[in-house]
């Protein structure tokens, strides 16, 4: 229960913060998607299940923040949670650089389903120029701060008691 | 059972068919879900409202933090621009504040002139203050329509007189210069008399002299022109400010401080022409009384009277 609790927490501050702060850290438009760092975090650490749940609740409050249809940034977040999930299980190394790389292509996956989603719902969407110029360096701007968010998950981890770490 | 079995093995596979499947479905349905979509909007806000308190919070006591660490640079940076703004603005007030007292005082001249239309009044800047020999240098001069014996005054009183008319510049002998004298009488009494500078004078104090023995000189009497010299009549020379002496002789003495602060003007008016009215000359109530002298003073006609002293008469009643 408390673990539970604990974990929606991070993802609700994630999702607050992803709507609110992070737009005061962006280059040329580009901010790290968190909530995509966030769901490999917990693929890696929990499996495919807790991912996707993670995916549900950090996209319902995206899809709510950013006033977008509901379902929107749940189903692709839950399609990274699930990929990612099933990946991990076949992963067989803990370096940091695979970590980034990981939440690199979840990040581009993510940002591709957003875009094509939008796409789909407005067919007059930019798709390809905004996964180009928006997708890409944000993807890359994920991947570049993943180390310092798997540090601060993994003493939040600590602080709640577990030994192990999500990460490791 | 082989299908339960089935769903169980493959339980996270299942979970996202029916989760992309619940996503697809509101994507499909839009903006307009209504109940469902108003519930879970409702239920996320709630839901976020402490985080978003929390992080304003956090944020805040971050703010306050280093601004506890940089007030210090902040105060002092904002201390060096106010230095800054008060040396520039220092001038510019110096200057403002001349420029409104030269306002009053231009002002109060120009309220002057005004009050005594029978003059015909040059105003005149003063250029050089000489204190020790009681002489004034005013700005303007013969081709100003300046002349010797031109009487000099102010809003606060008599001043002196002019004793040297240069194209551009003006001499003019204050009430303190010893060679300065002024036809006077007391404006109670109206006991004439003559009032002179003693020329070594600092206390700046005049005398008043060829009282009548008889005449009722008091303290903080007023002295003004007589209108039996260059100057024209009425106008306040000072006051007087001691008994008078000599008593038991023919004529008395007595001091007279002067109503102007002649070495504090920077604005003077020289009397070009004056129109002297029978009541300046014999005062209102005495006009009513003796109206004899006051028709001879000013003739028939009341017309403009053109003060035209004799050398003599420049220097002495």
């Amino acid at each position: 229960m408390r673990r539970n609790l604990a974990w929606a927490a991070v993802i609700i501050t994630a999702a607050l913060l992803q709507t609110t702060w992070l737009d005061e850290i962006s280059v040329s438009g580009a901010r790290p998607d968190l909530m995509a760092i966030i769901v490999v975090y917990f693929a890696l650490a929990s499996g495919s299940e807790r991912a996707m749940a993670t995916g549900v609740l950090g996209g319902l409050f995206q899809d709510m923040a950013s006033n977008y249809v509901l379902g929107h940034h749940v189903l692709s977040l839950v399609t990274v949670g699930y990929v990612v999930g099933r990946v991990s299980r076949r992963l067989v190394t803990d370096h940091p650089g695979v970590k980034a790389a990981l939440v690199f292509c979840a990040s581009l996956v993510n940002g591709v389903l957003v875009t094509l989603v939008l796409f789909v719902q407005n067919p007059d969407t930019a798709a390809v120029s905004t996964v180009v110029s928006r997708t890409v360096p944000t993807a890359f701007y994920t991947a570049l701060v993943t180390p310092l968010v798997f540090f601060v998950l993994d003493w939040l981890a600590g602080l709640g008691g577990r030994q192990e770490s999500y990460a490791q | 059972v082989p299908l339960l079995s089935r769903i169980r093995d493959h339980r996270p596979t299942v979970v996202y068919v029916v989760l992309v499947a619940l996503s697809v479905a509101s994507l499909a349905a839009g903006k307009e879900a209504g109940v469902v979509t108003n519930g879970l909007r409702t239920a996320v806000s709630v839901a976020a409202t402490p985080f978003l308190l929390a992080m304003n919070a956090a944020a805040d006591a971050g703010s306050a933090g280093v601004e506890f660490f940089t007030a210090y640079g902040k105060a002092r940076e904002e201390a060096d621009m106010l230095r800054g703004q008060l040396a520039r603005a220092m001038p510019k007030m110096v200057a403002l504040r001349e420029v409104r007292a030269e306002n009053e005082r231009l002002r109060a001249m120009l309220g002057f002139r005004d009050k005594v239309s029978g003059l015909d009044l040059v105003p005149a800047e003063v250029s050089v203050i000489g204190w020790f020999e009681g002489t004034l240098i005013i700005d303007q001069g013969s081709v100003h329509g300046i002349r010797e014996s031109m009487c000099v005054l102010s809003p606060e009183g008599i001043i002196g007189v002019v004793t040297k008319a240069e194209p551009y510049q003006s001499l003019v002998y204050t009430l303190h210069h010893a060679d300065c004298r002024i036809g006077s009488m007391i404006e109670r009494t109206r006991a004439h008399g003559v009032v002179r500078g003693s020329g070594s004078d600092f206390t700046q104090i005049c005398q008043m002299e060829y009282i009548d023995s008889d005449a009722d000189v008091r303290v903080n009497d007023r002295v003004v022109t007589s209108g039996s010299s260059v100057f024209p009549a009425g106008y306040l020379i000072g006051y007087i400010s001691a008994p008078p002496e000599g008593e038991g002789s023919l004529l008395k003495t007595a001091l007279v401080q002067p109503a102007a602060q002649v070495y504090q003007l920077d604005e003077v008016f020289v009397l070009r022409e004056a129109t002297t009215r029978p009541e300046q000359l014999a005062g209102p109530g005495a006009a009513r009384g003796r109206g004899a002298p006051v028709e001879q003073a000013a003739g028939p006609d009341d017309e403009p009277l053109i003060v035209q002293p004799s050398l003599q008469e420049r220097y002495a009643p």
